[in-house]
């Protein structure tokens, strides 16, 4: 599991990850993607495209950055996915507690909306 | 003192110090680890000499099955690199699905098919051979504990029921129940909890003996949508280190032969009519723990004389082909409905999904309910 981020924005970071949130890729990124994400001072947005599955180590991961985002005004925002991770995505209603966007360009507008 | 006095009194002693001692236990060496029904059951360090796997006792792994030959092949290590060698046995050593003719090198992280047999290829110090050890010998208490509490099988009667349970080789947090709630109420319910380990399987255990006690307060058992909600308020991620799990609640009322339901962040169970096509049952609602105060929904459905439920755990679906693909619930679905009914059945599907996976353990646990209805 890899991670890279890209200033979008004063207001957005962007962040992609690439490979398996299975449990292992999780340990992987897990402490730098929170650090990163939380101590953006921004909203942050993670390109998913290159993720080919998320298990529920990585949802997990996503919940608890975006409420601790939250607790600071800002928005995690989750966009890209592949069809098998939206699936698991809608199964568990994910987008009631972090925003899931299409695109880029959605996810900006989940961000700043 | 002279030089012969030297000689005299020369005393050999070697003196290892911390910091040999530390290397010694970081340096890597090459396993074979012997893999049975997905459960590393054995693991042999590689080192000089070649270990020899047949049927016979000799052996340094020995293998009890009748496809295996008495010396059926051997694995050493050559320039680095570990190898293996059938040694003209009669049914063969396959690797990747092909049967191997002289000498292959074998990966780290790669499979040997040997009669019933898995050989992986592992790369550990020994401090983390003596690590996972001892993990193992936790996560089996933890599997043994969690077993205890699954329900026996009913062969009779106006429900039946069968099932099958495997734990993933780091148990996950799988589990199910069912049990008469009244005179005219069955419930049936099937839990994941978030991650893998010890930790995993002790929240599976405290939400199980919550539903098994009906120690909910102020809570109709009878409602899916309280169950699930008084579930969320009891079990909020932020007060039990972060985990969250995905429920499936159904209530079955005999007299009414209607089937009350919720699912909370977890995938559809499937209702198979006698003679008509399947039907997912599942109502919206996030994963519980997730979020204070969610809201959960109920659903009902009729159930015609001779239908089946199908409940299981993404465990039996999220696994990958040979070829690495990411299988997905379409590619299990197929596999439901088709009998033989009765005992056995979840264990027929188990060794389906299980012929359709990479070789080695499944990634999570597989939990797959059946209850036929009379």
């Amino acid at each position: 599991m890899e991670m890279k981020q890209t200033d979008v924005a004063a207001d957005v970071l962007g962040i992609s990850l690439h490979g398996r949130l299975d449990t292992p890729g999780v340990d992987d990124v897990e402490t730098a993607f929170t650090d990163t994400a939380t101590r953006a001072g921004r909203h942050v947005l993670v390109d998913l495209s290159d993720v080919e599955f998320v298990g529920s180590m990585g949802l997990r991961m996503f919940i608890s950055v975006a409420k601790a985002l939250s607790k600071k005004k800002s928005k995690l925002v989750l966009y890209g996915a592949r069809p098998l991770v939206k699936d698991v995505f809608d199964t568990v209603s994910l987008g009631d507690i972090v925003p899931v966007a299409d695109d880029a360009d959605a996810a900006r507008r989940a961000a700043r909306g | 003192m002279a030089r012969g006095d030297q000689a005299a009194h020369t005393v050999l002693a070697t003196h290892a110090t911390v910091a040999d001692v530390i290397a010694q236990r970081e340096e890597l060496r090459s396993y074979v680890v012997v893999i049975e029904n997905d459960e590393p059951i054995a693991r042999h360090l590689l080192d000089a000499e070649p270990l020899t796997v047949g049927r016979d006792e000799s052996r340094h792994i020995v293998i009890p099955d009748a496809r295996v030959s008495r010396l059926h092949l051997q694995v050493f290590a050559a320039n680095g690199a570990v190898v293996a060698e059938d040694l003209g046995s009669s049914n063969g050593t396959f690797y990747e699905g092909r049967r191997i003719a002289g000498p292959v090198v074998l990966p780290e992280g790669h499979f040997l098919q040997v009669g019933s047999r898995l050989l992986k290829h592992e790369r550990r110090s020994r401090r983390e051979v003596e690590r996972e050890d001892e993990l193992r010998r936790d996560l089996d208490k933890a599997g043994s504990y969690v077993r205890a509490l699954l329900p026996a099988p009913i062969a009779h009667g106006p429900i039946r029921t069968d099932w099958f349970y495997r734990p993933s080789t780091q148990l996950g947090g799988d589990a199910f129940a069912y049990d008469l709630l009244d005179d005219d109420h069955v419930y049936a319910c099937l839990i994941d909890v978030s991650g893998h380990g010890a930790g995993a399987a002790m929240h599976t255990v405290a939400v199980m003996n919550v539903l098994r006690r009906r120690a909910l307060p102020d809570t109709d058992f009878r409602d899916p949508a309280a169950v699930l909600a008084g579930l969320n308020a009891m079990f909020q991620m932020d007060d039990h280190d972060g985990l969250y799990f995905t429920l499936w609640y159904g209530v079955y009322c005999v007299s009414q032969r209607r089937l009350s339901y919720g699912s909370a962040g977890h995938h559809p169970a499937y209702l198979y009519p006698p003679g008509g096509a399947s039907v997912p049952l599942r109502t919206p609602g996030m994963m519980v723990g997730a979020m204070p105060g969610a809201r959960f929904k109920a659903g009902s459905t009729d159930v015609p004389p001779g239908s089946a439920l199908y409940l299981f755990s993404d465990g039996v679906f999220e696994t990958t082909t040979p070829d690495g693909r990411q299988c997905g619930l379409d590619d299990f679905l197929p596999l439901l409905g088709r009998g033989p009914e009765g005992p056995g059945e979840s264990e027929a599907i188990y060794r389906a999904v299980r012929q359709g996976a990479r070789p080695g353990p499944l990634d999570d646990d597989f939990s797959l309910l059946v209850v036929r209805f009379a």
